[in-house]
């Protein structure tokens, strides 16, 4: 070969190395977490995600985790700096993180977990194809308003009011994603339900405290990241009120919480950092498909029941998939 | 030796093709690693194509049962479901409370995770229960489904498995409707989420890096290992291998073997049908991995030849140099043979024809120089014996000349003589004649009375004719003399011829030749040197001829040694040497003296007639061309001089002892000629 052909060629094959550099480990990938730092389910999510990474292919792969808390002002900040780093692939868990970046960014890939609906959405043009810079890992998915009330109403059989905890992070437009058919099968079963945004944590305890003081109402806890960082909180009152609550998120229920019903969200985190994996060796995000969760864990915290009063059916306690005693 | 003209180089033909150019050595190593390369590389295709096909077909009956296995594998997850459903399908299900309905369809959703939701539709096809993992249970709904496929289908077949189809147009999920037991069948119908079955595909090893997948009988892909493909709605219709594989194809049943995978590449290919689903499971692997045993047979295979043909060219190298060198050497020596050189031979030991070959130039070689060598001596002796003869011829011929200008001359000397002879008597006799009258006129005189005047007067005009008669009769006699030696010139022998002694007759002359000289001048003073051979015996000669010729080469002898004397040389001293010698058929006298030699020019015009270097009137210039006419015309012998001016002058006479020329002398001498000419 001649020497001009190489010279030629040699800025192409250096042009086609840094997706292989990627893989070196020299890559930028940066994640948002809706956790205070430290917290530790945090924590167990995020070594999850860089398990997955490293069964993945990526063994070295260093991450710039963040934590943003529940803090809207501190996610957008902390996802300005983020982006303004450049990172090769941002790695997004919950919807709020995600819209705190997807808004600044066109062109760094962005993995998500947890935007329920990102068609609704807008972050991806269909589930198939997601057809932008992001793409990711459903955890919720709407009809499971239906199911939660339905697991409420059988645990508490005497329940006629139940009233969805919601919040800014899982509203679409004004419209709680989950409010259609939680409405919808309420109603079906004669349940009066009810919608109540909050915006602070200050806010929760008055509806805890209303549904306490009618003695026939039950509390649905939709998934977020308010959810997440006053799970705790809910779980606590609810428990001293004797408020019969169902949480979209598990852990909850093994907090204190009477149920949950909803994904695991380590799997999927884990699966997550799989399609991480796979940007960083040069794969369009545009082309990966959202995937939806395929499982669901219905989780009984028998020990709450049993102080709160409340008698689980043996019906209810086979389709339980964990039993908390 | 005379070097043979270099052989000339035959005519040069029309140039040959380049390739007929090349050296020997080239054309046998080509032919040599070209006829092995060919074998080899026939062999190695015959062997490659063997190994291959063979390399394939087992490679692909490996695909197909990997293919059957993965069908299988992913049939029995549908059976595994199928059974599932199977539980609640019982004859006796369908009295059970619907309390235990649902809990045993819970149970289900538990065990079977692919299942999403299933329900039960009553003998009439109204929905009576339905549980799922997203929505709330339904009990009762009502919803009729009786002339829907799941149940329609799941009645007549038992179990119905409906077509694939795409939540949200991603996720695949398959109805399947299981119909219950005993008569008045129910139905118990499950969504099963066909994502699932990635546990199922993705634990099916083809291979190292192969893998298997499913498409729907229209080519779209429902389980891969890499889930995306699946989630984005992948229709593999078009990919080679699918599209034979899809029912309706041209090929259908058959596998499409090797082509490009669905992440580009050669894989080998191989399908089976699941006929229940009508699904495909496809597997394939990567050609390298599938054909690992043939490709390393090929490599096998190419290397072997890649070493035949190295083999081939080393040998074929060898072998060329080991016999280019030796028909080089072959080669240069005949084109030293060709250049002459015939003393060197060609040295060759490679035991073969070759070394016949140099043999056999050696030999012609050897004979050839032996031809020249025979052919020079040859030509030596040739040369020589010509040289001889034409020294023979030369001389002869330079002998007949002389003799013809000798005889013409002697006739033409005849002649005049005999002319001038008859007046020269006249002159002669009446010259007597008158003095002999003038003493008669005295006598009559004498007593005649005259007056003393008149009588002295008379006296002394007698006296002055008489003296005058007398010079006329002394010269008369001179010419008589000339005339007389020009008429033995012409005469070619004289006497008779006979056995004489050779060396008496040469004493004989010498003494006559020394006395003759010193008669003639008292002072003169000569050294004579004899040297004569015993042997030199009898010649049959005219003796009065030879000694004519040997007084007179002898008198030119005294004559060129006095001359020389006269030239005041204090130390000189003048020797006249006289020998013979015995020659066999021939005797040899030499006159030798010390004189003064005679020059060039003098010496190539000495033997003819009349040249004479002599002061006028000492030599009629016939002596020497006299000897000359006597020896080789007479005599048949040869007369030969060496000289060297100032030096010494020597005659050498070769007479045959037996060949006088019998014929007779044109005139009889009536007295023995003496040299007057040389006689000072």
């Amino acid at each position: 070969m001649r020497r001009r052909t190489v010279l030629a060629g040699l800025p192409v094959a250096l042009a086609g190395w840094p997706r292989a550099a990627l893989a070196q480990g020299q890559a930028h990938v940066a994640a948002l977490w809706p956790f205070a730092e430290g917290d530790p389910e945090g924590r167990v999510l995020a070594e999850s995600f860089h398990a997955g990474l490293r069964d993945h292919g990526h063994p070295d792969q260093r991450v710039d985790d963040r934590w943003t808390g529940a803090d809207r002002e501190r996610t957008r900040l902390l996802a300005t700096e983020l982006v303004a780093a450049q990172p090769h692939v941002i790695f997004a868990y919950l919807s709020a993180q995600l819209t705190a970046v997807a808004a600044l960014t066109k062109q760094i890939p962005i993995v998500f977990v947890g935007a329920s609906n990102p068609v609704r959405f807008g972050f991806v043009e269909s589930l198939q194809r997601p057809g932008g810079n992001i793409t990711g890992f459903t955890l919720y998915e709407a009809p499971l308003g239906g199911k939660w009330v339905a697991a409420l109403r059988e645990a508490v059989p005497s329940l006629r009011r139940v009233t969805l905890l919601s919040n800014p992070s899982t509203e679409i437009r004004g419209e709680n994603l989950y409010a259609e058919p939680f409405r919808t099968t309420a109603a079906a079963l004669g349940i009066e339900p009810a919608v109540v945004k909050i915006d602070t944590a200050a806010d929760i305890e008055p509806v805890i405290a209303d549904l306490a003081r009618r003695g026939d109402g039950g509390l649905i806890v939709a998934p977020g990241t308010f959810s997440e960082a006053n799970g705790d909180h809910i779980v606590a009152l609810t428990t001293s009120l004797r408020v019969p609550a169902v949480f979209a998120i598990r852990r909850f229920a093994y907090r204190g919480g009477l149920m949950s019903y909803g994904p695991d969200p380590v799997e999927t985190v884990r699966r997550a950092a799989a399609y991480v994996g796979r940007i960083l060796r040069g794969e369009n995000p545009a082309t990966l498909p959202v995937q939806a969760p395929t499982k669901f864990d219905f989780i009984v915290n028998l020990k709450t029941a049993r102080s709160m009063g409340v008698t689980i059916s043996s019906a209810l306690l086979a389709q339980a998939d964990e039993i908390v005693e | 030796m005379t070097a043979p003209r270099p052989l000339a180089a035959p005519p040069a033909a029309t140039p040959p093709p380049r390739w007929f150019r090349l050296p020997l050595a080239g054309k046998f190593a080509v032919a040599f690693v070209g006829l092995v390369s060919l074998v080899l590389l026939i062999n190695g295709a015959v062997d490659l194509t063997l190994n291959y096909q063979d390399a394939k077909r087992t490679a692909i009956e490996t695909q197909r049962t990997k293919a059957r296995a993965a069908a299988e594998r992913v049939d029995a997850f549908l059976s595994s479901i199928e059974s599932q459903i199977g539980w609640t399908t019982r004859a006796e299900w369908r009295r059970v409370s619907p309390e235990q309905q649902r809990y045993d369809f819970i149970r289900l959703l538990r065990q079977a995770p692919a299942i999403t939701e299933v329900a039960y539709l009553d003998p009439a096809g109204k929905e009576q229960l339905r549980v799922s993992r997203l929505e709330p249970d339904a009990v009762a709904s009502g919803k009729d489904f009786s002339t829907t496929p799941r149940f329609t289908q799941a009645l007549a077949q038992k179990t119905w498995f409906g077509p694939v189809y795409f939540r949200r147009g991603s996720e695949p999920y398959m109805t399947v409707s299981v119909a219950h037991a005993g008569r008045d069948p129910g139905v118990t119908v499950a969504e099963v989420n066909l994502k699932l079955i990635w546990d199922v595909v993705s634990a099916i090893n083809v291979g190292e890096h192969g893998y298997a997948f499913v498409t729907t009988a229209t080519g779209r892909l429902i389980a891969h290992p890499d889930l995306s493909l699946v989630l984005r709605d992948t229709d593999l219709s078009g990919l080679p291998e699918v599209a034979v594989a899809l029912p309706g194809s041209r090929m259908a049943g058959q596998d499409y073997e090797i082509t490009t995978g669905i992440d580009g590449g050669w894989v080998l290919a191989a399908h089976a049908t699941i006929p229940r689903v009508d699904w495909i499971v496809f597997v394939q692997e990567s050609l390298r991995d599938a054909m690992g045993p043939a490709l390393e047979s090929v490599i096998q295979t190419t290397s072997l030849m890649g070493l035949g043909v190295l083999l081939a060219a080393v040998a074929g190298t060898f072998l060329a140099r080991r016999m280019v060198v030796p028909i080089r050497e072959l080669e240069n020596g005949a084109e030293r043979f060709g250049a002459g050189d015939l003393s060197e031979r060609i040295v060759i030991r490679t035991g073969d024809e070759i070394e016949t070959l140099a043999h056999r130039f050696n030999t012609m070689a050897s004979r050839v120089q032996d031809s020249y060598e025979t052919l020079e001596a040859k030509v030596e002796e040739r040369t020589r014996d010509l040289n001889q003869s034409l020294d023979d011829l030369q001389r002869a011929q330079s002998r007949l000349v002389q003799s013809e200008k000798l005889a013409s001359l002697g006739q033409l000397t005849a002649g005049i003589a005999h002319e001038i002879k008859n007046p020269l008597n006249f002159v002669n006799n009446f010259a007597s004649l008158s003095n002999e009258l003038v003493d008669e006129l005295r006598e009559v005189l004498e007593p005649t009375a005259l007056d003393p005047d008149t009588r002295a007067e008379v006296e002394e005009l007698a006296g002055l004719l008489k003296g005058n008669l007398e010079k006329v009769v002394q010269h008369g006699k001179r010419a008589d003399s000339i005339v007389k030696n020009m008429l033995l010139h012409s005469r070619t022998g004289s006497g008779e011829h006979r056995p004489v002694e050779v060396n008496a007759l040469v004493e004989e002359s010498l003494n006559l030749a020394y006395h003759g000289a010193r008669a003639a001048k008292p002072g003169f003073n000569v050294t004579l040197v004899r040297d004569y051979d015993p042997a030199a015996g009898l010649a049959d000669l005219y003796p009065q001829e030879i000694t004519r010729v040997l007084l007179n080469l002898m008198s030119n002898g005294f004559y060129a040694t006095e001359k020389r004397a006269a030239e005041g040389d204090p130390g000189y001293e003048p020797t006249l040497s006289v020998a013979t010698r015995d020659r066999g058929d021939s005797v040899e006298v030499r006159v030798r003296d010390n004189g003064t030699g005679i020059p060039d020019s003098v010496k190539a015009k000495m033997f003819d007639p009349f040249f004479t270097t002599k002061p006028a009137g000492e030599g009629t210039g016939l002596g020497l061309s006299l000897s000359h006419d006597i020896l080789v015309k007479q005599h048949g012998g040869t007369v030969d001089v060496a000289t060297e001016p100032g030096a010494f002058t020597e005659f050498i006479i070769t007479l045959p002892r037996q060949s006088v020329t019998p014929a007779a002398p044109p005139q009889p001498a009536t007295e023995p000629a003496t040299e007057t000419e040389s006689q000072p």
